[in-house]
């Protein structure tokens, strides 16, 4: 079979995120949209918004006309309902025809390496390839974090956590594709942060009236662990329909907080994994990406929990929610024509 | 920098290798399963030799047995006089076959049955508010039902409703159903005070499907139907036991880990052996799960809301899935006998 010339093709980075997923191409386009999808619901509600299918930021803007899909659940199609399947595609088609478009890329052939949670099991990784099946020229389905260490070159002696809306993945780079003994999942992650959030604020403040879509903006745009900020956490919520200022910041620290006990056991259980005399080098080179690096002092939580087992050095990405694509992006540009070969059609 | 550059294309490579696999049903060469791969089939090759072996020194000692005395003894069964006067002794000269661990078998668990405790006549125990075990152990299974079926594993429930299913009834619905592993769900009732989780297994069963085997090699033989099962019951039992401490110590730890996320002072109470009815006669891998403690106000009050529940069946799906890929946790205590 003969080989795609690189240079025509469309090669693109995919983080299939359950919150949000991110695109990168090889043209140097990035984009991120919410995961979600929506049909319209009845043929009135097909009328005004004038589609068949509504992905990302627009689907939720317009939810209460959509049946809204939210399709991955730990980065995983949601089991493995038809239309979930179908959510999972159209969101994959969209991310890819928007940046296709934008990167003037309609007709090429495109290869793909898409991340995905390490705790996904083979059959997971099938399904998901059969799920998109037709999409791609060719995928390379590969663990999320392992993209992410690729991404940065930190491929030896090294923890990448990577803190996700579904799951916080963490693997040991040790110069070798990673095993399963090398990973981890853990189900604590931004959904669950959010849930907490919200159960939190409807104790303090029955009355108020508030979604957990707007919990999750809320988080997004507050969320810290350790000193509180200088000003208070206060959003507005409504209050038996009166728009109320409300303060939240003692709950935003309390969920937020719950997220580092597991985390830092989960560390500490895969760097005592680690061959002694490799435990400090890669406990200085802890690396934090992932939607969960927006967190406000989690890197310094972190490290200073460390200091437990030696000390160590956490470093938080620059660009948190781009380290899967970028690095899936990085193992797409790298592969040489003769491993996207053997992938077959 | 060269040698960076080595590193990315041999990492390369070896995703590939893996999607490939993945693509073509083949376990991943660059991966160490492959090594449990070997280990399993150099176990497995061990039990057939053991069995072949066996019958094949069977009938060698028959013939010897007028030229020679047999050089060993068989200790396998020694309880069974018949056969310990047989010249067919010689069979304790083939290695102890090894036990055989289905984290080989990476896809090999494909149906799993999910017992929800108690039900219908039988309330199991009661919270203070009336919320009864049998209510919470069929909505926890429900939940952990949709999961596992969404992880595309065949889920079979020994009740769907408020029924009245005897122990018996629900070993012999899993043993019917030829379901890979068996968890059943209950939830416990200790002091007021006492909280927490414990998961429990046992070890002796009756050897399935052998009967058949059994009866076609013993023709020849020399032994009874009884000798051969024995002999393939102390194999089968190893393996059922050690696969269903493995699974315990899975479900126990990923129990602990999600549920203290919402419940802080959830308790380790550990990995338990007991002589549960209901395990004795599964013939799979079976535990048997105390999730919470209906006895304890606090965790009573979590368990009757759906989040809780939710927690838990997502914490056995954990639990499980770490058994499939072969997590054999470390630090879960075996903590001896409890008891039903």
């Amino acid at each position: 079979m003969a080989a795609t010339k690189t240079n025509d093709v469309f090669t693109v980075g995919i983080d299939l995120g359950t919150s949000r997923s991110a695109i990168s191409t090889s043209t140097g386009d990035r984009l991120v949209v919410d995961s979600f999808v929506g049909w319209p619901a009845d043929l009135v509600a097909r009328k005004i918004l004038k589609r068949k299918v509504l992905v990302g930021r627009e689907a939720l803007d317009n939810r209460t006309m959509l049946e809204l899909r939210r399709p991955l659940e730990r980065g995983l199609i949601k089991e493995g309902s038809e239309k979930d399947i179908e959510a999972v595609r159209e969101l994959v088609r969209h991310l890819l025809a928007t940046a296709a478009q934008k990167s003037h890329k309609e007709s090429a052939p495109v290869r793909a390496v898409l991340g995905v949670p390490a705790a996904a099991l083979r059959t997971h990784k099938q399904h998901l390839r059969e799920a998109l099946d037709g999409l791609f020229d060719k995928l390379i389905i590969v663990s999320e974090p392992f993209a992410v260490a690729y991404g940065l070159d930190a491929l030896l002696h090294t923890l990448i956590i990577d803190i996700g809306a579904g799951t916080t993945d963490f693997c040991v780079m040790n110069g070798r594709y990673p095993t399963d003994e090398d990973q981890r999942t853990l189900t604590v992650a931004g959904d669950s942060v959010d849930a907490h959030l919200q159960q939190l604020i409807r104790n303090r403040y029955p009355d108020a009236d508030f979604s957990i879509f707007m919990v999750r903006d809320w988080k997004e745009q507050f969320a810290f662990v350790g000193d509180p900020p200088r000003e208070p956490v206060v959003v507005t919520a409504p209050v038996r329909g009166v728009p109320t200022p409300i303060d939240i910041t003692t709950e935003m620290q309390t969920a937020c907080e719950a997220l580092v006990p597991p985390i830092v056991e989960t560390m500490f259980d895969l760097l005592a994994s680690v061959a002694p005399e490799y435990q400090e080098r890669v406990r200085r080179n802890v690396t934090v990406s992932g939607g969960g690096g927006l967190i406000r002092n989690l890197g310094p939580k972190i490290q200073c929990a460390l200091q437990q087992v030696g000390g160590g050095v956490v470093t938080v990405v620059e660009e948190p929610a781009f380290a899967g694509s970028d690095g899936c992006l990085a193992i797409a540009r790298d592969a040489p024509d003769a491993d996207w070969d053997k992938l077959g059609k | 920098m060269a040698n960076t550059e080595r590193l990315k294309a041999r990492l390369l490579r070896e995703a590939v290798e893996e999607n490939v696999a993945t693509m073509t049903g083949r376990l991943p060469r660059p991966l160490r399963r492959s090594a449990r791969i070997a280990t399993w089939w150099g176990q497995r090759s061990a039990a057939t030799l053991f069995f072949l072996g066996l019958l094949g020194g069977v009938r060698l000692s028959f013939g010897a047995a007028t030229a020679a005395a047999p050089v060993t003894t068989v200790t396998t069964i020694p309880q069974n006089p018949v056969v310990a006067s047989r010249p067919a002794a010689d069979a304790a000269s083939f290695p102890r076959p090894q036990r055989v661990s289905v984290a080989a078998l990476a896809l090999a668990v494909r149906r799993v049955v999910i017992d929800a405790g108690h039900g219908g006549k039988s309330l199991g125990t009661s919270a203070v508010s009336g919320l009864s075990e049998k209510e919470v152990t069929l909505d926890i299974a429900e939940r952990l039902r949709v999961r596992l079926a969404g992880q595309g594993l065949t889920v079979l429930m020994t009740r769907a409703g408020d029924d009245t299913i005897s122990l018996q009834q629900r070993s012999d619905i899993a043993n019917e159903g030829r379901g890979d592993i068996f968890v059943s769900i209950h939830v416990n009732a200790l002091t007021p005070k006492d909280r927490g989780i414990e998961t429990y297994y046992l070890g002796a069963s009756e050897a399935p499907a052998t009967d058949a085997i059994a009866a076609d090699e013993n023709r020849d033989s020399g032994y009874s139907l009884a000798d051969l099962r024995s002999l393939l019951d102390g194999i089968y039992i190893d393996a059922r036991k050690d696969e269903s401490r493995r699974l315990a110590e899975s479900v126990q730890r990923s129990l602990l880990r999600d549920l203290r996320r919402v419940n802080h002072a959830v308790e380790d109470r550990g990995v338990k052996t007991a002589p549960f009815v209901v395990l004795v006669g599964t013939r799979m891998p079976a535990i048997l799960a105390e999730v919470s403690c209906l006895s304890n106000d606090e965790e009573a009050a979590l368990l009757s809301g759906p989040g809780y529940r939710q927690s838990i069946a997502d914490a056995l799906l954990d639990g499980i899935q770490g058994y499939l890929r072969g997590g054999a946790p470390d630090g879960s205590k075996e903590t001896g006998h409890g008891s039903y």
